[in-house]
């Protein structure tokens, strides 16, 4: 009789452990799905991710500095506060935030693959020299040129 | 009846490491599948990007100081199609006087209802694909503007393709 009681505990101890353990796991799995998903997608992004700077004109007269790019990855970039614009020689560095963003060639105001961006950045000091400047969008895709006024 | 309770532990344990095994073979294979779509088509943009070339063929010319045409050469192993025409850039950096210069990036447009825009015509042998700008063939480009080519002026013409990549030259204007 008390084996049969032992025999009873023991078998529901360890249907018990099983079922906690299989419910901590499949716990487990959606959030290691989601991170693996996170990071997939954040890499995914980055390499479809790509611009180019094709042009770079300072207006002396209204102290303005006029960037042309291109998108030339595979998916739509934003362009907004998270982007930084970093301006500098040896002797200067500047990382502009009064700026502004206009799709030259689109259809709407996303900047798609193939269209073309200008950036207007306000409040140049007076520029001579030779210059590098660097775009960093928000997922940290980065381009740099280098020009001379 | 201690044989039962291992017996169903065993397959719980079992079904667990199914579900467990399938909801991590299904998330990896589509994040690679994900991430192997993302490299190949990073790969395409970079090749596309290497076997693009064109260049300038023979001079730059202007009519009225108004219209500015010249022509193109695809000197590369891409072909361009006609969508892909109308994203190249065009940036004008020109005299307006003699003291006075004016940049502008110039709109593709087919028609002339934009005072200012740039348009293309298919020069040359076109059997092969008359639909795009392929290896070895020309293109026309005529740019038209708003603001005159002041005379005996000395311009800068820059022509992007829609990857990114650039040519320029110099041109001067009797």
């Amino acid at each position: 009789m008390s084996e049969t009681i032992s025999t009873s505990i023991l078998t529901t101890a360890t249907i018990i452990l099983a079922v906690a353990v299989a419910t901590a796991f499949l716990s487990f799995v959606p959030e290691l799905n989601s991170t693996i998903s996170s990071v997939a997608y954040t890499n995914v992004e980055k390499l479809k991710t790509s611009f180019k700077i094709t042009f770079v004109s300072v207006n002396s007269s209204d102290q303005t500095l006029l960037i042309w790019l291109k998108n030339v990855g595979s998916t739509v970039i934003m362009v907004g506060p998270s982007t930084d614009i970093f301006l500098w020689n040896s002797t200067f560095l500047s990382n502009p935030t009064d700026w502004e963003a206009n799709i030259l060639n689109g259809e709407d105001e996303k900047w798609s693959p193939h269209e073309t961006a200008m950036l207007t950045v306000n409040g140049t000091s007076q520029l001579n020299g030779e210059y590098h400047l660097k775009v960093v969008i928000h997922n940290g895709v980065e381009e740099q040129y280098d020009f001379s006024i | 009846m201690s044989g039962f309770g291992v017996s169903i532990s065993t397959a719980i344990c079992i079904i667990l490491l199914i579900i467990v095994s399938i909801g991590i073979i299904s998330t990896t294979v589509k994040t690679f599948q994900d991430l192997n779509e993302a490299f190949e088509a990073n790969i395409h943009t970079q090749q596309d990007v290497l076997r693009t070339e064109f260049k300038f063929l023979g001079k730059i010319t202007s009519i009225n100081k108004r219209i500015i045409s010249f022509y193109v050469k695809n000197t590369g192993s891409k072909s361009f199609s006609p969508e892909e025409l109308t994203f190249f850039d065009l940036m004008l950096n020109y005299q307006i006087n003699s003291t006075n210069n004016r940049l502008a990036w110039i709109p593709f447009s087919e028609t002339d209802i934009i005072d200012e825009h740039w348009n293309y015509t298919f020069e040359g042998n076109y059997w092969n694909n008359p639909s795009s700008w392929d290896p070895a063939e020309n293109i026309s480009i005529t740019i038209q503007i708003n603001v005159l080519l002041a005379s005996n002026s000395s311009n800068f013409l820059q022509f992007s393709s829609s990857n990114g990549v650039s040519v320029s030259t110099y041109f001067e204007v009797m």
